[in-house]
């Protein structure tokens, strides 16, 4: 690869209009065309919520991993605007040396068709050892699309990778999650989807630099929505940061109640066990697990319940696990990190109490 | 309007117990539920001359399967049963799947598939089949409806309801969920075992061996083992001290950072 690039382009003026070089032209430029596949391959996946464009948080995982594998060029691809170019440099800090910029201004949107034809054609040109991408809606989409053009194997919903001399070795959950699977690829780029949650988030390195390369494209026809509404159940649950969630060891409805007004306090989302479900406590919709919804929060805070395997499914990829259960053999206790052994009522009224002696100390 | 329902048999993992560390062979085995759902929808949207036809590819027991699919409402069936398809991967499965759609059915109006199967729940398979039929897709959909040459489609993404009109040859994958169970009729259900039923070998499909099965798939299951998922956690004692509720507060309020 020569020094020369987009960022540092020779002609640096004429990238603030819009680079209109074509993908012959670049091919010849960067000499991209190895024959051997090196590197790994990112699909960096950004977040428009608060107007500036920025990574999302499995995106920055999925760079940190990669750069974690071996001593070879990690390489994102990310699409939209102009404006993205700033996301460019944030991937850097997480450890990407090199960044294609598929631009369009309509990229700011999920776009399966052009994100399809955009990933296959890059990384084509760029034959990585590796291609990655988060299972995201969107990701478990584009993932098996793109690995079906280009007519290559790839593992879904990875929950661990590891790089063995240049083989990844893809674990995912197998059979409700009651297994692990460990699956390696025969074709190259080597293709997963991992999912969000799965390894942690480094520190940036802010004046971290790399190299970022414009790949203009057209956008191709594609479906959309006739119509599209922002939903207010379920996304929270998915989403939310911090999570209390209640299982059969919640006891009472007197319980629950003191629950929800910690959750209410604290912002927290609420979520059950199917066990809660069943006995018609709580809404189906809320149910964490095999059965129910995938959450990764920040905090899991698990009152009262077992850890059945199909519950775990649902909650594994938590970043912090704190338990609250009286029995010390309960399967919960092994997969958290805080385990307190103790009454989950009890453990309600001391929290409440707490915070009310903060609340009155601040008044 | 020709839809084409592709259904998978699963084991039934809520009776056989793993607790051996054995995956269940020979097992009971049950139509993936996620594409029972589909299968709802597709009958669902059926009116008179629309034809609605179920594909499975699996061992001889996957029979059963596909009777349910006729028992439920489907018209015809189409059994990939070969022992050269054992083993495939979901490229392989998609291969072969899309091979027989391309030779058989091509003029097919709409593919329904379940969003998940129950044991590989690699989610995969619809969008591979998609994308080798070169058609668009609708995935995760949990409601469909029909339209006036098209059929509506509902799905959840990344925190938005999507309503999409689809007109013909697309390809939708149903999530759990969606509409609702619709009682048979008599007549199919009476009926299935006079239906008919379809077994097609690799050779009826020209396929290679090589491109089929476990020669033909692009992954290699290396090993399996029991979810070991431990943490080296700390452990509390409510009664201790304190220090319990000292932990949980700072660590929700760091949001565990
Ligand atoms: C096919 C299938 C799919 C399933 N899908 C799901 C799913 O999606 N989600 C799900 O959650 N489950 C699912 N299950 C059910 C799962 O197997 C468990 O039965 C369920 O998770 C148990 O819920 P629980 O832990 O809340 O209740 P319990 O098993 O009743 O456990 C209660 C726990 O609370 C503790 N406890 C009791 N009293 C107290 C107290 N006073 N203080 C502190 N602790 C106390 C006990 O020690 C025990 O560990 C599924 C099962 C099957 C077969
Ligand atoms: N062997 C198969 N035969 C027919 N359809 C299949 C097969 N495998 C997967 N599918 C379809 O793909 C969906 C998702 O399966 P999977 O990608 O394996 O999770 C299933 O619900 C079926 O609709």
């Amino acid at each position: 690869m020569k020094e020369e690039s987009c960022s540092t382009c020779p002609t640096k003026s004429s990238c603030a209009g819009g680079c209109q070089r074509s993908e012959a032209e670049l091919a010849e430029m960067y000499d991209l065309d190895a024959d051997t596949t090196e590197g790994h391959m990112v699909w960096v996946e950004l977040d428009y919520s608060t107007g500036m464009p920025e990574l999302k948080e499995a995106s920055k995982e999925l760079i940190a991993k990669a750069r974690s594998f071996d001593d070879q060029r990690v390489i994102g691809i990310l699409f939209g605007p102009e404006s993205a170019r700033n996301a460019a440099r944030e991937a850097f800090s997480y450890g990407a040396d090199t960044i294609y910029h598929v631009r369009h201004p309509s990229f700011t949107d999920f776009n399966l068709e052009s994100f399809t034809a955009g990933l296959t054609a890059v990384a084509e040109r760029v034959k990585p050892n590796t291609l990655i991408l988060a299972a995201s809606d969107e990701g478990m989409e584009l993932g098996p699309r793109t690995a079906a053009r280009m007519g290559v194997g790839i593992t879904a919903d990875c929950t661990d990778l590891e790089m063995d001399k240049g083989v990844l070795r893809m674990t995912r959950p197998t059979f409700g999650g009651k297994l692990m699977a460990t699956i390696i690829s025969n074709t190259r780029p080597q293709m997963a989807t991992v999912r969000p949650g799965a390894f942690p988030v480094p520190e940036a390195e802010e004046d971290r630099q790399g190299t970022v390369i414009n790949w203009p494209m057209n956008p191709k026809p594609h479906i959309e929505p006739v119509e599209s509404i922002a939903s207010e159940e379920g996304a929270c649950l998915t989403d939310a940061e911090l999570i209390i969630s209640v299982g059969g060891g919640i006891g009472n409805l007197r319980n629950l109640e003191l629950a929800k007004e910690i959750a209410d306090r604290l912002g927290a989302e609420m979520a059950c066990s199917r066990n809660v479900v069943e006995k018609g406590w709580m809404d189906q919709d809320r149910q964490v697990g095999q059965t129910g919804n995938v959450v990764k929060p920040k905090v899991y805070l698990a009152l009262g319940i077992s850890g059945a395997i199909q519950h775990q499914t649902g909650m594994s990829g938590s970043q912090n696990i704190i338990a609250v259960n009286n029995d010390p053999g309960a399967a919960i206790h092994q997969i958290a990190n805080v385990s307190i052994i103790g009454d989950v009522g009890e453990f309600l009224q001391r929290l409440l109490k707490r915070l009310d002696e903060e609340e009155a100390a601040d008044i | 309007m020709k839809i084409l329902l592709m259904v998978k048999q699963v084991p039934d993992v809520s009776v056989s117990g793993m607790e051996d560390g054995k995956v269940p062979r020979g097992g009971p085995s049950v139509l993936n539920p996620q594409c029972e759902y589909a299968l709802d929808a597709a009958t669902l949207l059926k009116s008179e001359g629309d034809e609605v036809i179920a594909i499975c590819m699996g061992p001889p027991s996957a029979r059963e399967s596909l009777f349910r699919c006729l028992e439920l409402g489907a018209d015809r069936a189409y059994h990939l049963c070969d022992p050269d398809f054992a083993g495939s991967d979901v490229w392989a499965t998609a291969k072969t799947l899309s091979r027989l759609v391309l030779e058989r059915e091509s003029d097919f109006d709409y593919v329904f598939c379940g969003q998940k199967a129950a044991d590989s729940e690699t989610g995969q398979v619809p969008t591979m089949v998609a994308e080798l039929l070169g058609v668009p897709q609708v995935g995760a959909c949990y409601r469909l409806a029909k339209g006036t040459g098209s059929v509506h489609a509902w799905r959840e993404r990344s925190g938005r309801i999507e309503r999409y009109e689809l007109g013909p040859r697309a390809l939708v994958a149903v999530e759990r969920g969606c509409n609702v169970h619709r009682l048979p009729s008599v007549s199919d259900f009476l009926n299935a075992r006079r239906k008919e039923l379809t077994v097609l070998t690799r050779q009826d499909l020209s396929i290679n061996r090589d491109e089929c099965g476990l020669k033909g798939s692009h992954t290699v299951v290396r090993n399996i083992h029991f979810l070991s998922s431990s943490r080296e956690g700390i452990k509390l004692h409510l009664d201790d001290t304190s220090c319990a509720i000292d932990t949980v507060l700072r660590s929700v309020r760091r949001r565990g950072q």
